[in-house]
């Protein structure tokens, strides 16, 4: 199958720490990956690398062209003085949209984000959870092949939580592929209950590829604290 | 997929930014303007004149009365009093109720007549030196008109003809005549050039942030992810700042000459370019800065940066007149070039031959900064492997200041 990610050997340091450690991982096209590890194990300096924003130590990375990469930070990277109009016009022209493009992905993308209430508010006075799936609609926009999602939904509700999984879900069901990194146990076993889904386990930068049966046998009797103090182990 | 589309969003986020927040709008869109308007109404006159004037007349003469006669009829000076001693005469520069005191001493009539050495003192308030040089050059004139009828008066009263007092007095002659501002008015000198730096002072204000702002606010990422260059983000983020900076200066233009009657010789292309490109160099200086310190620190450099740039752009006082640091960094500043350029297309109607030096400089500038700036402004962050890291906590930053976005 042909594959939209490529890591082999990919190492990264920060300052003295090892942050990634010898990293090999294949995500195929129409795949939804999930990079599950608790704080501080380095999924976001995984995402910030496939993302091509931050330079790494020694190993290979392929990912697909950058024009087909779509990005949700933790922070949402919104322009929070724009409209949520203007914020979805202002990234589309940036990607390169063309206004018919614009105007024919825009109204499917607000009303599978739910957005339509929302289109003359500021991004930043919008909710928490409004605010998710505005960055979600924006990453989403130019129908990326390759979705990065970075742990966005540690804020918000529970009916923004559904619909966010549920457009990505629809966007890997076209043939996508996402990586999605998240560091809660319970947002793991929601997306992975889908077809065409691997879960990455990252634990002290180290990471093992899963099944989500495996996974979760694996899971079973392993705490946060469990795989903080003993990652090695896993 | 074109580079233009993306230019065109960042273009259409940098416009709405500018737009929004109606601080920076005031500041960046009506500020400069308003200055400009303020600025010529403290230049309203455009020349100093009735400087306040005290006489200490110790002679009570025709002679000095003759003097009085020549102050008075000088527009530049004002008698605002006699004093009777020269106490007084201190006293009334002291309380600056005169700027300029005219001592005529006793038996200066009857020196001056007898041809004997005699000397009228004027003594000007020196503290300030605009003051100091009009009234020095009114002074001046009223005493050389008054030495020259002397000297015809003593020449006569000697046996010579009034033909051979009149050849003498005119065999060498030394007129002075001032080029491109006759009437020496100081509206000419200051008015564009403080309207112009006060312009260059909130457009970089406004361009020093562009990037540090995105940056702090989270929103630098979505430059970076995409997939151009960062000539692409330059671009997009300086051109509504080009074209409200030229619109600006085009009415600060249009204001000086066509409501306070400021000279406006030259080619308006030459006028614009200059312009332009002056523009442009601060662009890419505020860029740099922005993409070197955090927001508030780019402000605070703007802030300090503001009145060196200004006086050592030489406009004030000659670069030549500097000394050799100093004239090296106003050499540095785009102000400095572009204010040479402005006043030799305004005041002396200077055409490309002259200015293109000037161009070529600010193209040098520009560049410095534009190839400075890719130095400091990546799309790609590279972590702190091992000494930077290890200074940054020295300095209140963490270790891994990448590990959130």
């Amino acid at each position: 199958m042909e594959y939209v990610v490529r890591v082999s050997g990919l190492t990264q340091c920060i300052a003295d720490e090892i942050v990634l450690d010898n990293v090999n991982f294949q995500v195929d096209a129409g795949k939804l990956f999930i990079l599950f590890g608790y704080s501080g194990s380095g999924k976001t300096t995984l995402i910030s690398i496939l993302a091509g924003v931050q330079a790494y130590k020694s190993g290979t990375v392929e990912v697909c062209d950058r024009r087909d990469i779509g990005l949700v930070t933790q922070q949402y990277s919104l322009f929070t003085h724009l409209t949520v109009q203007e914020n979805l016009q202002a990234i589309g022209m940036m990607k390169g949209m063309s206004p018919q493009e614009l105007n024919h992905r825009v109204p499917s993308v607000v009303e599978a984000l739910q957005l339509e209430n929302a289109l003359r508010h500021r991004a930043g006075r919008l909710p928490w959870g409004a605010q998710q799936r505005l960055a979600l609609a924006c990453a989403i926009l130019n129908n990326p092949r390759l979705l990065l999602v970075d742990d966005i939904l540690s804020r918000g509700d529970p009916e923004s939580t559904e619909v966010i999984v549920r457009s990505t879900r629809a966007h890997v069901a076209q043939g996508n592929t996402c990586i999605w990194a998240t560091g809660r146990l319970p947002e793991v076993f929601d997306l992975a209950a889908s077809d065409h889904v691997e879960i990455g386990l990252l634990v002290k930068g180290n990471l093992t590829v899963h099944q989500p049966q495996e996974f979760a046998a694996l899971m079973q009797d392993r705490t946060p604290q469990h795989l903080k103090r003993n990652g090695d182990t896993v | 997929m074109t580079p233009l589309r993306a230019i065109a969003g960042i273009m259409y986020v940098e416009t709405l930014h500018l737009l929004r927040y109606r601080t920076q709008a005031f500041i960046f869109l009506v500020i400069p303007l308003l200055i400009f308007v303020f600025l010529a109404g403290v230049y309203w006159d455009q020349v100093i004149l009735h400087i306040p004037t005290v006489i200490l007349d110790m002679d009570h003469s025709p002679m000095s009365q003759e003097i009085i006669q020549g102050v008075e009829a000088h527009e530049t000076l004002d008698i605002v009093g006699y004093a009777t001693d020269y106490d007084q005469v201190q006293y009334w520069l002291q309380t600056e109720k005169a700027r300029v005191a005219i001592v005529i001493p006793e038996d200066f009539d009857r020196k001056a007549s007898r041809g004997e050495p005699t000397r009228i003192l004027a003594i000007i308030d020196g503290s300030n030196m605009v003051f100091t040089n009009v009234a020095t050059a009114a002074t001046g004139e009223v005493v050389n008109h008054l030495a020259a009828n002397l000297r015809t008066n003593l020449m006569l009263s000697q046996g010579l003809l009034t033909d051979k007092v009149r050849r003498i007095l005119q065999a060498v002659q030394f007129p002075i005549g001032a080029r491109y501002n006759p009437t020496f008015n100081y509206a000419y000198f200051l008015l564009f050039g403080l309207g112009l730096y006060i312009l260059q002072q909130t457009y970089l204000l406004g361009m020093a942030t562009v990037i540090s702002r995105e940056r702090e606010q989270g929103t630098w990422i979505q430059y970076q992810v995409l997939p151009f260059g960062r000539g692409a983000i330059y671009v997009g983020k300086l051109l509504p700042y080009l074209v409200v900076g030229l619109v600006q200066a085009g009415l600060i233009f249009l204001l000086g000459a066509r409501v306070f009657g400021m000279p406006m010789h030259g080619k308006l292309w030459l006028l614009f370019l200059v312009t332009a490109t002056f523009l442009l160099t601060v662009s890419t200086f505020g860029i740099l800065v922005s993409g070197c310190t955090s927001r508030v620190n780019s402000i605070r450099f703007t802030m300090v940066m503001a009145m060196p740039s200004f006086i050592l752009s030489g406009f004030t006082w000659p670069l030549d007149a500097m000394h050799p640091i100093a004239r090296t960094i106003g050499e540095c500043l785009p102000l400095t070039w572009y204010l040479q350029a402005f006043q030799s297309i305004t005041m002396k109607g200077a055409g490309w031959g002259v200015v293109a030096p000037h161009i070529f400089n600010l193209a040098i500038i520009t560049t410095v900064c534009f190839v400075l700036s890719l130095r400091f402004i990546k799309k790609t962050d590279r972590p702190p492997y091992r000494l930077i890291a290890r200074v940054y906590p020295l300095l209140g930053k963490p270790a891994n200041r990448y590990a959130n976005w």
